[in-house]
């Protein structure tokens, strides 16, 4: 077998910690080679080490045979591996082609950069790949599916044969991801070699040739695709069973909790955010809203929690409206939030992990009679806080900072569970966590849905939508245009939806 | 070893402190011996000077009360995301007011006391309302319009003294105040004064308020972070308006301490500048109320400690600035030692670790 590339042994110490221990792993040439495994299980380490940015403490790279030595990202860029990262490194204010050929440039005579030659060739190669990209288009004004397009193209500029894709999807919409798709499966037809970094198990299973699994630094096993499942991966990958199904089927749905009605808003521009949007969450449902980034959603979970002046309509929770209440009062009329930045909007990061527990509950019982803070409540609260939801934290004292994302969302969902409100609103509750906690999020949502909670879940992976919800509502552009069960709908229905198909042209 | 290491890398903040306190007297050291002047003599008079006896101690104490309180002052603002450098005009318009209460108002000592220190308190306070309307109404950076609106209030007091109110005597000053309005001395012979009481209460009451009342808990979230402080229904404008207010009050409430208990009247120029110490004094004191008190009693012991020192080992007093302003230098830049401190009490290996990973 011809392989392209091949790591022997590689270890990665920082001091104690291993974030790679002995890592074996052979590419075959011409292959989606995807890397898998849970946030901090060394894949990113592992990517950096052969692009050059971080230096094995032991272990042997070869590329083509040839034992290699790559210092820095000029050697690698040199021995043809391009790395496109999780976050892109373009410049906003540049057209696209002058970001490819950035550090490249064509020159015409000794000074002048031959911008016709700079646009030709980012064509020449977008349409050999089907990028379909605009190469005089600035980068600040094309979208993010793109951009990660012109990352593509620099890569392939300076002749990558191997391309490193760092969780590509995280920040893409499911048919950009699915275009994305379709770009690799060209790269791989042309000979290209694919290592392709990820924890979604749904996309590895759809385009890798062969999977590697890391769990704390070590490989766990290598797989062909053919020999295996989602339901394998993820227990190779976490280590034992986890939840992934479908969400058991609600049992006993009661009478509405939360309606609104007829809402609309607009923001600081005077252009509308929300536009006529009715809908009701009733007593043991998960009502999902699907929809594509920036169509409303930000300003419907601010409109709930009265951060948002409503310009029209009415929100009534339990037959009270309380509609243009402060946010103190549509908190304690019994509405949890979940909040989608959670450093931002979740926690205080100074705070300890018991102040964090009671934030916004510091004026009622137990916590405190009015004014006075009870802190024997809050130390007796945040140990049994911990210990319900498994919070990895070395004390209650520790600064929410000092902890991991999963932990300090851990923090988040325990606090506003505990709050037990009548309606919980999940925005965006699982972005950036590993499989492990999403599952434990997914799990504690379901518990509050079957305890007869309303639960209103914002999300932006149709996957966690189709898996938690009863029905679904289908935001677009800021209004609701359509609300359907679960079970009516596939993915296909709802991304043409979300991307403003009416679901009446979708044909049977 | 392990419980050594953790027990200085928790208290990290508060060792590298006094690590950089220190440092800071060493150059001073090291500048005095290059002069030709002996060090450990001019050790020697310092401490003597500032706390050798009763009277150089209680002098000492006597001036830490108005720095203390200042210093609480700007920490009850800071910890709710307020920084007020506008203490110093607050704490002058707080004298005056207190110093007329003092000699206009008649009453028996246990209501004339009271209402002289209130109000000062009170003027300080909405003095301070105005930086708060500025900030929460129309966004106006606080740094800015607190520390402008300091000389709107010296020159007020300024000219208070020198044309309107009838002046005794040939310094610029209002008449003195009653007897009725006076903080009695507590050791004959020097300046201590029963202000020391009210800097203990103001001490105790800072912390109380801060880390035991639901106001403050929200004031603190407030200073952390105003985002999730409004996404989890606490008023965040209310609470920073509340903030000003009461820092101008403990800004007013010194000036008042200080005219009840030192100067007896309303002396022009009688602060050297406690308003501007105040922040040093707050951030040396890790914006803890106790801490405050430590450092308050530091930048005390140089005022007094200072004279000494140069009547009797020749040191020029105009080095106390300098020595000054090299304490706040280190201080101010003694987060360049964290590394180096972390290194060695967390280990090299995984203090190198953690540098990796954060980033």
């Amino acid at each position: 077998m011809d392989y392209i590339l091949e790591l022997q042994d590689i270890c990665k110490h920082f001091g104690n910690v291993f974030a790679n221990d002995h890592v074996n792993l052979k590419v075959e040439k011409g292959t989606v080679h995807s890397i898998v495994g849970e946030n901090g299980a060394g894949k990113t380490t592992l990517m950096n080490i052969l692009y050059g940015l971080y230096k094995q403490t032991s272990g042997e790279i070869f590329i083509n045979g040839n034992k290699v030595n790559i210092e820095s990202p000029s050697d690698a860029i040199r021995l043809g591996v391009g790395m496109i990262h999780q976050h892109f490194k373009l410049i906003p204010a540049m057209s696209v082609a002058e970001n490819v050929m950035l550090g490249e440039e064509p020159i015409k005579g000794k000074l002048f950069l031959d911008l016709k030659k700079i646009n030709e060739s980012t064509l020449e190669l977008s349409d050999k790949y089907g990028l379909a990209v605009n190469p005089k288009s600035m980068v600040s004004d094309i979208s993010v599916g793109i951009r990660q397009r012109v990352e593509i193209l620099k890569a392939l500029y300076r002749n990558a044969n191997i391309l490193i894709l760092d969780e590509p999807t995280a920040l893409l919409t499911p048919q950009e991801s699915e275009d994305l798709f379709l770009i690799i499966e060209r790269l791989r037809k042309d000979g290209k070699t694919i290592l392709f970094i990820s924890h979604k198990l749904k996309e590895i299973m759809q385009i890798s040739d062969n999977i590697t699994i890391l769990r704390d630094g070590k490989v766990v096993d290598t797989v062909k695709k053919s020999e295996t499942d989602e339901v394998h991966l993820a227990r190779l990958m976490v280590g034992r069973d986890v939840f992934l199904k479908p969400a058991s089927k609600s049992k006993m749905i009661g009478e509405p909790i939360l309606k609104v009605e007829d809402i609309s808003a607009v923001n600081e521009y005077h252009h509308p955010v929300l536009t006529n949007v009715s809908f009701e969450v009733r007593s043991g449902e998960v009502l999902g809203v699907a929809g594509v980034d920036g169509n409303g959603q930000t300003e419907l979970v601010r409109a709930l929690i009265g951060l948002q002046t409503l310009t029209k309509g009415k929100i009534i929770l339990r037959d009270k409206e309380i509609t243009h209440l402060s946010v103190k009062k549509m908190r304690s009329a019994g509405i949890g939030v979940i909040p989608e930045d959670r450093l931002q909007e979740g926690l205080v990061e100074d705070f300890s992990v018991e102040e964090n527990l009671f934030l916004g509950l510091q004026r009622i019982e137990p916590f405190s009679n009015g004014n006075i803070i009870n802190w024997n409540a809050v130390h007796e609260n945040a140990d049994s806080l911990v210990k319900t939801f498994d919070i990895r934290t070395p004390n209650i004292n520790h600064k929410a900072r000092l902890l991991s994302g999963g932990n300090q969302q851990k923090i988040i969902v325990a606090r506003e569970i505990f709050h037990a409100p009548d309606t919980i609103i999940a925005a965006q509750p699982t972005r950036g966590l590993d499989i492990a906690a999403t599952d434990f999020v997914h799990e504690q949502l379901i518990k509050q849905r079957d305890s007869g909670k309303a639960v209103l879940l914002f999300s932006l992976s149709l996957d966690e939508i189709m898996l938690l919800s009863t029905r679904i509502a289908v935001i677009y552009k800021g209004s609701i245009v359509a609300i359907v069960s679960k079970d009516d709908v596939t993915p296909e229905d709802l991304g043409l939806m979300m991307l403003g198909g009416s679901y009446e042209h979708i044909p049977a | 070893m392990h419980t050594i290491r953790k027990f200085f890398l928790k208290r990290q903040p508060v060792f590298i402190t006094v690590i950089a306190v220190v440092l800071a007297f060493f150059v001073v050291g090291i500048i005095l011996a290059a002069t030709d002047r002996n060090p450990f003599n001019a050790v020697y008079y310092f401490v003597r000077g500032a706390f050798g006896n009763v009277v150089n101690t209680a002098d000492t104490i006597s001036r830490v009360i108005p720095l203390t309180i200042a210093g609480i002052a700007f920490l009850v603002g800071a910890q709710c995301a307020v920084f007020n450098v506008g203490i110093e005009g607050q704490l002058l318009l707080g004298a005056m007011a207190s110093a007329i209460v003092g000699y206009v108002v008649k009453l028996p000592a246990y209501l004339h006391l009271p209402l002289m220190l209130l109000s000062g308190a009170l003027v300080g306070g909405l003095y301070g309302l105005i930086p708060a309307w500025l900030k929460t109404k129309r966004g106006v950076n606080e740094i800015l319009s607190t520390i402008m609106l300091n000389y709107p209030a010296t020159y007020l007091t300024h000219f208070l003294v020198l044309k309107v109110i009838p002046i005794e005597g040939v310094v610029p000053a209002t008449p003195f105040i009653e007897d009725t309005a006076r903080l009695p001395i507590l050791i004959e012979g020097t300046q201590l004064h029963a202000g020391v009481f009210v800097m203990i209460l103001v001490v105790i009451f800072a912390y109380f308020l801060l880390y035991k009342t639901s106001l403050g808990y929200e004031m603190r979230a407030v200073g952390y972070n105003k985002t999730a402080a409004r996404f989890h229904g606490i008023p965040v404008e209310k609470r920073m308006n509340f903030a000003f207010f009461l820092s101008g009050a403990l800004a007013g409430l010194a000036g008042a301490v200080e005219v009840a208990g030192v100067h007896y009247r309303f002396l022009d120029q009688f602060s050297p500048g406690y308003g501007y110490d105040s922040i040093t004094v707050a951030l040396v004191g890790l914006l803890n109320p106790f801490g405050v008190v430590i450092s308050a009693t530091l930048f005390g012991a140089l005022k007094t400690g200072i004279l000494e020192m140069s009547v009797y080992s020749g040191i020029p007093r105009q080095l106390t600035t300098l020595i000054n302003g090299i304490v706040v230098l280190f201080v101010a830049a003694k987060d360049i030692l964290g590394g180096g401190y972390a290194r060695i009490f967390r280990g090299k290996d995984t203090y190198e670790a953690e540098k990796e990973i954060s980033q």
